[in-house]
């Protein structure tokens, strides 16, 4: 198999167990940050037989105030224990004042905004002695002050943090239906060679107040739509690392492997229609 | 007013602690004008914008102390289980990203949590929980062999000091918590007394009872007291305590690391 999937607990087992033949596993690296644990030695594990990918959700690299020295400390030691070929975070913020909100909250994109995230990109480049992927998330309102469109955002932040980008099709299909702009624009305005990683994951239409709102609650199959915007992210960039991501209602892990199989057979459909 | 020279200056950190306050506040007073004038206008409203944040923040991290507490949750019910944790979630939010930690203060905020004062033992089985997932992550340690004991003099036995297994925890309670505990939490509340030793030598965490001198002997261990000096601890709450059976007990289950002697550094 040429893709990946999220490691989940309820999967750890079977996956030991049978060594199921995908391309490489993502983890979320806070849940790694303890000081031993079962959950810590299956990872050593499988880590003998795949590739790991960390992938974070707590760094809140759009804080104001600047990252936690202390889980910066534990992500290098994470690094250090599990040799990832690739760490990644997210374009957002969770941490204000001291208290981390478990959730990624958007950023009004704007010069301050740009010039936090690059000091705080640069930041942990040094502290991690590597570079990391920035993901794009995916938005439910905007701010008034944002005078830079998403893409021109990660852009700039690329060019001057020299860090490189994941791209989450299904948070670009969701943050274009919820804000309401063409994810093709979006495409092409983003710097592609950068993107080093490509996420694809479900998500829910919920009825709003009369509007309808998309949900990234990673709980469902990928649908026609973003399968869809997928491949027309592998015409426009080319083909990347692609991870199916599952977190709420976890299903049997058959379904997570039928998942990737599709993203393989897309990929391998558009690599012959590029051949053709 | 000179407006012009305020021109720059920064906004982001001042935005990101309304945001903040608008997730675990009611909402009413959380969308402050302030931060509707955060927000874009158009389609939806802001405040149900929002409120897509607020939900994901709030039923996250009660997921979380779900997880963590279980047995506790399902001998509240789980709808008050919700209602206590969603209070604790927003008077106590986490301080750092690393989850597996949050929950630490939550059986001591449940005990004065007024609803619940009626059931101590919620509390109670709370502490217990907690107990197991610090167990659960705690340094992975070898315990110590019991042959690295009988090598020793036998005068030297009553100035040993040993060191408990990283994920040792010991959980006093005046419930019998640990058939509660095996039953999922739907067994008779039984206020018995328990002392009850959590550990995880391995992989499992395992949670083993103890008699009341036997957890004395363990209280005066864990917190550096010389063999000697718990074994007088064990046998003042225990006549007739049998303290090399208990001894070798802890050792066949892995409850320590290591040992000192008077005079090691």
């Amino acid at each position: 198999m040429r893709s990946g999937i999220g490691l989940r607990h309820g999967h750890v087992r079977q996956i030991l167990d049978r060594r199921p033949a995908v391309a490489f596993l993502e983890v979320h690296s806070e849940n790694y940050m303890s000081a031993g644990g079962p959950r810590r030695r299956a990872l050593f594990d499988l880590r003998r037989d795949y590739p790991v990918s960390l992938h974070g959700v707590g760094l809140s690299l759009g804080s104001a105030e600047g990252l936690s020295e202390h889980h910066l400390g534990r992500l290098h030691g994470l690094i250090e224990d599990y040799q990832p070929f690739l760490v990644s975070e997210h374009l957002a913020w969770s941490v204000t004042a001291g208290h981390y909100y478990n959730d990624l909250l958007p950023l009004p994109y704007s010069e301050e905004s740009l010039a936090a995230v690059c000091r705080n990109v640069d930041r942990a480049q040094q502290r991690l002695r590597r570079p990391i992927l920035v993901e794009n998330p995916s938005s439910y309102l905007a701010f008034a002050q944002s005078a830079i469109p998403e893409p021109e955002f990660l852009a700039e932040l690329v060019r001057r943090s020299g860090c490189g980008l994941l791209l989450d099709v299904n948070n670009l299909y969701v943050s274009a239906m919820n804000l309401g702009f063409a994810p093709e624009t979006y495409l092409a305005a983003l710097p592609s060679d950068a993107v080093g990683e490509i996420h694809l994951a479900g998500h829910a239409v919920r009825a709003v107040e009369g509007h309808s709102l998309l949900i990234d609650d990673h709980g469902s199959r990928v649908c026609d739509a973003v399968w869809a915007l997928y491949r027309r992210t592998l015409q426009h960039i080319g083909e990347r690392p692609a991870l199916i991501e599952w977190d709420t209602d976890l299903p049997s892990l058959e379904v997570l492997l039928d998942e990737a199989a599709s993203a393989d057979a897309i990929r391998e459909a558009e690599r012959l229609a590029g051949a053709a | 007013m000179r407006s012009g020279r305020r021109k720059g200056w920064p906004v982001l950190p001042d935005l990101q602690n309304r945001f903040a306050g608008a997730l675990l506040q009611p909402l009413d007073a959380a969308l402050a004008p302030a931060l509707a004038a955060d927000l874009q206008q158009g389609g939806l409203p802001a405040a149900a914008r929002l409120t897509v944040y607020r939900n994901s923040v709030q039923a996250s991290l009660i997921g979380v102390l779900e997880a963590a507490f279980p047995v506790t949750a399902a001998m509240a019910g789980r709808e008050n289980f919700r209602v206590a944790a969603r209070r604790f979630v927003c008077s106590a939010p986490p301080c750092e990203a690393r989850l597996l930690a949050y929950g630490a203060e939550f059986p001591a905020w449940l005990a004065a949590f007024g609803p619940a004062r009626a059931q101590p033992w919620l509390a109670e089985m709370a502490r217990l929980e907690w107990a197991r997932n610090e167990a659960l992550f705690a340094e992975d340690a070898d315990p110590l062999p019991p042959e690295r004991l009988t090598l020793l003099l036998p005068e030297r036995i009553p100035g040993l000091r040993l060191e408990p297994h990283p994920s040792a925890r010991l959980v006093c309670s005046d419930y019998s918590l640990q058939r509660l505990w095996e039953s999922g939490g739907a067994g008779e509340i039984d206020s018995g007394g328990e002392h009850i030793l959590v550990l995880r030598p391995a992989f499992e965490v395992l949670q083993i009872r103890l008699s009341a001198g036997n957890a004395a002997l363990l209280a005066a261990l864990f917190s550096a007291a010389s063999l000697a000096s718990a074994a007088e601890a064990a046998l003042a709450l225990e006549p007739g305590f049998d303290l090399q059976a208990a001894l070798f007990e802890h050792l066949r289950l892995g409850s320590f690391r290591n040992f000192r002697l008077p005079g090691d550094s």
